[in-house]
């Protein structure tokens, strides 16, 4: 209603009216002019005209059509309303979770104004009433929250607090039920109670989508286990309590303080991965900062000595890859036709390039071995040297108290950066010669191709990578101009033990790789005689190659395609 | 397939390294090489990159052109194809390099392996090389042997100089320069200011 009853009151004139009796007559006719008066459902009872409220549909037909005939006239509205109507809406700011706006208003609770009936045409016009809406309510709590796969909350990339934190704190989950049942017991308003059951199929929704109540918290109550420790499945439902929980008793309640604090700490993930060991670990661990170990440039190799600590970060924080699906799909394509490809029987070609003689051939294919390692353990080497002078600063930097780097600039840069260097370990592995000391042309010659195609598994981590870097490639310019990664990179282009390679390097280098190595063994295959055991593989593993580059591109480009179409 | 084995890799190496192998291409691996060169009395770290078979994919090269402050394009003298596709290559990488002032950014032609016997030789006619330089705007052009050494140095001089002068165009004291990349067919150099 807008009838500002401050405004009206505050009048000295008024008061002195209404003090003698005469402020009904004022008021409504002040109001008369410029007002229409509708009762609304709360205040009916204190409307003259509603005071004996029709029953018949007729009637309430006519009943509003009198009034609007009446409205020009004398819009009834005693101060005794407004005096009502302020308690009504002062009882509903002391509600701490009011059923504030109903999703769907049972139909007898709508104000029978808003319905007309129009004589001239003999219809029945709906005209929803102002007042109904309930905007003069205190602000509105939101019925629920849905958090979907991509979004910045489910991944907990958004903000900075509630993303990287590892809980510290043991949720004790029995004495929380405990205390909501006391607490539900002795609440005398039914607005306190604990709702029925209405929203229970909504959390029981599969993961993708979780439908978080808020006010309606405690309701899947029943559900939850009593025991200290919830297993994995239960602690996820158990999510939306912990939270609503905290929400619900926030005004009043003397654990606000504490509940608010664990509610900013357990993000939707957090308490998914959050295993009773994992908490038990966590919990007595005091807090340590990572800026003390941070004083230098070359300090944070320390950081890995909370080992706990920095692998869940790791996990947590790498993968917000929200082009999970189309990555999963690429994978998959590759995945099927090298499967194709290796069903395949490998056709030995007849001829062989005979310019060189065979002693040579065996020559070069020692040198191309040893070109193969040399220039892997270089690209390992940039890949650890990235890890170590970039990567672990910048999470170290990103966990401090006040971030030097956004959290999440780092899976963005470093995503795929682990398991890159895990794939180029296993490569490294298979060529590395048997024995250090012997110059490559003494050495024995190693078979490639078996050891290739075991690795199959391991490649698409390069298209992975090659997706990511398409479809990413603004957001890792942005971070590429963090001051922290700026002042580290200038550090490593300056320096000739890091070859004068900065981050920029970095970034290209995977995608750089993989045509490499379909030279490489291409020229390996191109000197391995055909009678030779691994030819076979080794051609397997050129193919592979090619297909895994032609299928980097192939990504690249279909998501190119796609956006400049969008 | 396009234009590999123009002999870009071979440039580089023989270039840097002083050496040509014909029997092996030496480093297919190493993602670049760098070279100091003088050039106007200053001291400038070149760093050449090459392409190294990216040229066969078109969207891997795409992280790579970025950053680049010169491109060369390599065309081998006896392949018309090769000669043919220039211009896309010329085109294709101010499209991904994108660089910031397209019309300038310094391009050098190198047409290689022109020591190969008169008889084969000359698919391509310097005429023709010099007129497709004249039409994309006064590139320098320089008929090289990557064997033989023909022309190799005052190639990579030139560009060095076409690179710095770019540079200098934009920001020469910076400190956080960009890589320059020669591609090989584009191959890259780069160079990092001195931070004083």
């Amino acid at each position: 209603m807008n009838i500002e009853p401050e405004r009206t009151f505050s009048s000295p004139l008024l008061l002195a009216k209404r003090k003698f009796g005469l402020a009904k007559s004022v008021k409504s006719s002040t109001k008369s002019t410029q007002q229409r008066w509708i009762p609304t459902s709360k205040s009916t009872n204190a409307v003259p005209m509603a005071a004996n409220p029709p029953d018949k549909p007729w009637q309430r037909w006519c009943h509003n059509f009198s009034f609007l005939r009446q409205k020009k006239t004398a819009p009834p509205t005693p101060t005794t309303t407004l005096k009502l109507k302020k308690k009504a809406d002062d009882a509903v700011i002391q509600i701490p979770a009011p059923p504030a706006r109903p999703l769907h208003p049972p139909p007898q609770q709508r104000p029978i104004s808003d319905y007309f009936f129009n004589h001239a045409q003999d219809t029945m016009i709906y005209q929803p009433t102002r007042n109904a809406r309930p905007t003069d309510l205190p602000r509105q709590r939101p019925q629920s929250i849905i958090i979907e796969p991509g979004s910045p909350a489910y991944s907990g990339t958004s903000s900075r607090s509630s993303s990287i934190k590892t809980p510290r704190c043991h949720f004790d989950m029995g004495a929380l039920d405990a205390k909501i049942q006391a607490l539900d017991s002795s609440a005398a308003d039914p607005l306190l109670r604990l709702p029925d059951t209405k929203h229970k199929r909504k959390l029981d929704r599969p993961s993708s989508t979780m439908v978080l109540p808020l006010d309606h918290a405690p309701m899947a109550l029943p559900q939850a286990p009593a025991s200290p420790c919830p297993s994995a499945k239960s602690s996820r439902t158990l999510l939306p309590i912990i939270r609503s929980f905290s929400y619900y008793f926030t005004p009043e309640s003397p654990e606000k303080k504490q509940s608010s604090r664990q509610d900013r700490r357990f993000s939707h993930q957090d308490i998914r991965s959050l295993s009773p060991t994992m908490s038990a670990i966590t919990a007595d661990k005091p807090r340590r900062s990572y800026r003390q170990r941070l004083s230098s440039f070359d300090s944070p190799l320390s950081m890995p000595t909370r080992p706990d600590h920095l692998a869940y970060a790791t996990k947590k924080i790498m993968r917000p890859d929200s082009h999970w699906q189309k990555e999963r799909e690429a994978i998959k394509a590759w995945q099927l036709s090298i499967y194709l490809m290796l069903q395949q029987r490998v056709r030995i070609p007849s001829s062989v390039p005979k310019s060189v003689t065979s002693k040579d051939h065996a020559t070069l294919r020692k040198f191309i071995i040893n070109e193969i390692y040399t220039t892997e353990l270089s690209y390992e080497q940039m890949l650890l040297r990235v890890k170590a002078r970039y990567m672990t600063p910048m999470l170290a930097a990103s966990q401090a108290k006040r971030p030097l780097v956004d959290a999440g600039d780092i899976p963005i840069l470093f995503t795929h950066l682990p398991e890159l260097i895990q794939v180029s370990k296993k490569v490294l592995k298979s060529v590395t010669p048997a024995s250090a000391d012997v110059p490559w042309y003494d050495q024995p010659i190693c078979n490639l191709g078996q050891p290739w195609l075991r690795l199959k598994d391991d490649w698409s981590v390069f298209i992975k990578y090659a997706l990511h870097y398409q479809t990413n490639i603004k957001s890792i310019r942005k971070s590429c101009n963090n001051f922290f990664l700026l002042k580290i990179d200038q550090e490593c282009l300056s320096h000739n033990e890091s070859k004068r390679l900065g981050i920029s390097d970095y970034l290209i280098s995977p995608i750089q790789r993989v045509p490499r190595y379909c030279l490489l063994l291409k020229d390996l295959l191109r000197h391995t005689p055909v009678t030779d055991l691994d030819y076979p593989a080794l051609c397997q593993a050129v193919e592979m190659m090619s297909m895994l580059a032609s299928a980097m591109n192939d990504t690249q480009q279909l998501y190119r395609r796609k956006t400049t179409t969008v | 397939m396009r234009d590999s084995g123009v002999g870009k890799t071979s440039l580089m190496n023989q270039y840097v390294n002083k050496k040509f192998s014909s029997a092996y291409k030496a480093t297919i691996g190493a993602d670049f090489l760098t070279k100091e060169v003088m050039v106007d009395d200053k001291l400038v770290t070149m760093q050449i990159w090459d392409t190294a078979g990216q040229e066969r994919f078109q969207s891997l090269g795409v992280a790579f052109y970025r950053g680049a402050d010169c491109c060369v394009l390599v065309y081998d003298v006896n392949n018309n194809k090769s000669y043919e596709s220039l211009g896309q290559w010329h085109d294709e990488f101010l499209v991904q390099a994108s660089p910031r002032d397209p019309d300038n950014f310094p391009f050098v032609v190198l047409g290689n392996k022109v020591d190969v016997d008169e008889s084969k030789r000359m698919q391509v006619s310097q005429k023709r090389a010099m007129a497709f330089c004249q039409a994309k705007g006064n590139i320098p052009y320089f008929e090289t042997s990557a064997k033989e050494a023909i022309n190799v140095e005052q190639a990579f001089q030139t560009i060095a100089k076409n690179a710095l002068q770019q540079e200098t165009d934009v920001e020469l004291y910076s400190d956080f320069n960009d890589p320059i990349r020669i591609d090989n067919d584009h191959s890259n150099k780069d160079f990092n200011g001195c931070a004083c």
